[in-house]
């Protein structure tokens, strides 16, 4: 089971009673609906902890993470990250955070180092410097350091994903939010992934949000997790203390008893 | 702020550099095509005109005098006897017909559609009948003892009282309005798409709004790669136009001045005659034109959700744009009102036109560019207002 070093106390995510709605007329004419993506949710993510968000499509993860990512502004509710409160701070928080969301959008006709490179210099890094950390991570992540060149168009999903990393990485952030990293991966990438950011924790006591549909995945890289389901969070704790309350054996079947819910393979959308 | 703009621009211009495909069109091919777009008909329609004057075409006849027929082959054309004119004509078994009927000749010719071989030979029948006239009331005069002097008691002259600039542009005067107008739109819009629907359709959009760069840097950076492809297709236009029309004018000669029957070759156009001051002018619009175009086009390209609706929202925007310079060939008959000039699209071309043809003035320049500059700013804070909602740049 995983633990947290006790000793850090300070909350990298505090997420009190957060809502979102989105709004969408029907029609041309017709009224306008209301769809709450996020219902009141709260949580908090300690320095240092691995967080791990499970819910089936539509339950409001990616909304949860394009808030955390500055990407969308919440309609109730507070967020406060590594000491800033969103969306007052939201420029100085951008400098400390990585994302990494679940396509790995890239511009598929520049190769990866051009990518990176581009990446590196909006967050104000020094080029060279830049360079040298990503091959540092693509080397660790198994990605050939000939490729680099290579347009990424001509890439798998699952290096693609590694390059992702790699991007999110580039300014060394102290708060990483990760968007089904894994989702669509072959199992060695799969795996390379999670033992990659197995070893980013223990190195750099790296605070990750995680979203994701594996329950393996979840059970071994997350301290803590929480269920979500349409919009709301329903359940909250190790993944020993969820099979606990629900009273089943694995991590799948707890979650369906807590949320009556099924998790599907499928993407997010909301 | 400079130097995110540029990063931004320049990542946006490294993406069309790897689409050989957009560098080829927007860059390559109008300096390739613009030429035989220009030259290209006028060179063909010329030869072909000049061959049906030179060869003989049967003509249909019915009831003709023979002294008109001999006047007939004179002009380079068969007579040959018909029963139906009309029915001859209509199934191209003649290009043109002739009926001599109750003291009147009658031409049958397909005369709709424009320029046809059948127009050129009904010309040619004509030019026979008057050199038949012609003849005989000569001889009429002379039978009385009166001189030709008679039919011309005074000689006509016209000349051509258009400015220098307007005579060297000759067809330009209309078509360099049109080129710039259609190339800084065509030679913008794969840069406009890709940086904004483009964005969003593959999902980089996020990444690049999650980065520490404040909106306002992000769009004009955009707004600069697309400026840059704008200009740089224009640019490749305009040298098309005039080292290719250069190229073309020294290698056809003969054929360019047989076409306007040894009329000088600047009829055609394609030589500039503006000051350092009128280029500057041209300069200065088309610039504040591309801008305002930019801004539309980005505003277009953001609230799309797809490359194909971004195109889709941009193709009806060229035909908005391509009707003033419609109503531009009329600009003679129509009397133009000082505040025309404020309008958008409108005024640019009517400026254009102008300083193409030298009749541009200060105030309706002035005019031009501030409102230009006025629209351009408008468009330009509506992209700017459409990037910062997030129900159009999540819209999916």
């Amino acid at each position: 089971m995983l633990t947290l070093n006790t000793t850090q106390t300070q909350l990298a995510i505090e997420v009190s009673n957060l809502k979102k709605v989105f709004r969408k007329r029907d029609g041309l004419r017709g009224p306008i609906k209301e769809e709450w993506a996020l219902k009141g949710v709260s949580f908090y993510v300690q320095e240092g902890e691995t967080y791990g968000l499970l819910g089936p499509n539509g339950s409001g993860k990616s909304t949860l993470i394009r808030i955390l990512s500055t990407l969308l502004t919440a309609d109730g509710g507070t967020v406060r990250m590594l000491g800033y409160q969103l969306p007052e701070d939201e420029t100085r928080l951008r400098r400390k955070m990585g994302r990494v969301s679940v396509d790995a959008a890239f511009y598929k006709k520049l190769s990866p180092r051009e990518n990176l490179l581009y990446a590196a210099q909006l967050y104000g890094l020094e080029p060279r410097q830049a360079e040298k950390r990503a091959m540092q991570i693509l080397e660790q992540l198994g990605l050939e350091s000939r490729r680099f060149s290579d347009p990424i168009e001509e890439m798998s999903r699952g290096m693609q994903q590694k390059i992702s990393i790699a991007r999110a990485l580039l300014i060394n952030p102290p708060l990483l939010l990760l968007d089904e990293p894994t989702t669509g991966l072959d199992p060695k990438s799969r795996r390379d992934v999670q033992a990659f950011l197995e070893d980013l924790r223990a190195r750099e006591g790296t605070t990750i949000l995680l979203t994701t549909h594996d329950m393996a995945e979840a059970e071994r890289l997350a301290h803590r997790i929480g269920f979500l389901a349409h919009g709301r969070l329903v359940a909250e704790g190790t993944a020993e203390e969820l099979k606990r309350r629900a009273g089943t054996p694995d991590l799948e079947e707890a979650f369906i008893a807590l949320t009556g819910e099924e998790l599907d393979e499928e993407a997010d959308s909301l | 702020m400079m130097n995110e703009i540029l990063i931004i621009a320049r990542k946006e211009l490294l993406s069309v550099v790897r689409e050989r495909r957009v560098l080829f069109t927007t860059l390559v091919l109008p300096i390739v095509i613009m030429p035989l777009l220009m030259f290209g008909p006028i060179l063909l329609f010329g030869n072909a005109a000049r061959q049906t004057q030179e060869s003989v075409q049967k003509v249909g006849v019915v009831g003709v005098p023979a002294e008109v027929l001999e006047q007939l082959r004179k002009a380079k054309v068969e007579p040959i006897e018909i029963a139906n004119p009309q029915e001859a004509v209509q199934n191209r078994e003649v290009l043109a017909a002739l009926v001599f009927e109750k003291g009147t000749f009658t031409i049958y010719g397909r005369l709709s559609g424009g320029a046809t071989q059948s127009a050129l030979v009904v010309e040619k029948v004509q030019g026979a009948l008057r050199a038949y006239k012609d003849r005989l009331v000569t001889q009429e005069l002379q039978n009385r003892g009166i001189g030709t002097d008679i039919l011309e008691p005074f000689r006509l002259e016209t000349k051509d009282a258009s400015r220098e600039q307007e005579r060297a542009a000759g067809l330009f005067a209309f078509l360099i309005p049109y080129f710039l107008v259609v190339f800084i739109q065509t030679g913008g819009m794969p840069v406009a798409v890709d940086a904004t629907a483009g964005e969003k359709e593959k999902g980089t959009l996020e990444a690049l709004l999650a980065a520490p760069v404040p909106l306002v840097q992000i769009l004009l950076g955009k707004g600069l790669a697309v400026f840059v492809m704008s200009l740089l297709s224009t640019l490749a236009a305009i040298t098309g136009l005039l080292l290719g029309g250069g190229v073309l004018r020294s290698l056809f000669a003969t054929q360019l001045q047989a076409v306007q029957n040894g009329e000088n070759a600047a009829q055609l156009g394609g030589a500039l005659a503006l000051d350092p001051l009128g280029y500057l002018s041209m300069i200065v619009t088309a610039v504040l034109f591309a801008l305002l175009v930019i801004a539309i086009m980005i505003s277009l390209g953001l609230y799309a959700r797809s490359f194909k609706e971004a195109q889709s929202y941009m193709s009806p925007l060229m035909l908005v744009m391509i009707i003033p310079i419609l109503f531009l060939q009329f600009s003679d008959f129509i009397k133009l009102q000082d505040w025309y000039f404020a309008l958008p699209f409108v005024g640019v071309v009517l400026s254009l036109d102008a300083i193409v043809k030298g009749s541009a003035t200060a105030t309706l320049l002035s005019l031009t560019w501030v409102s230009t500059l006025v629209f351009a700013g408008l468009a330009l804070y509506l992209a700017y207002r459409n990037f910062q909602r997030e129900d159009v740049v999540f819209r999916n």
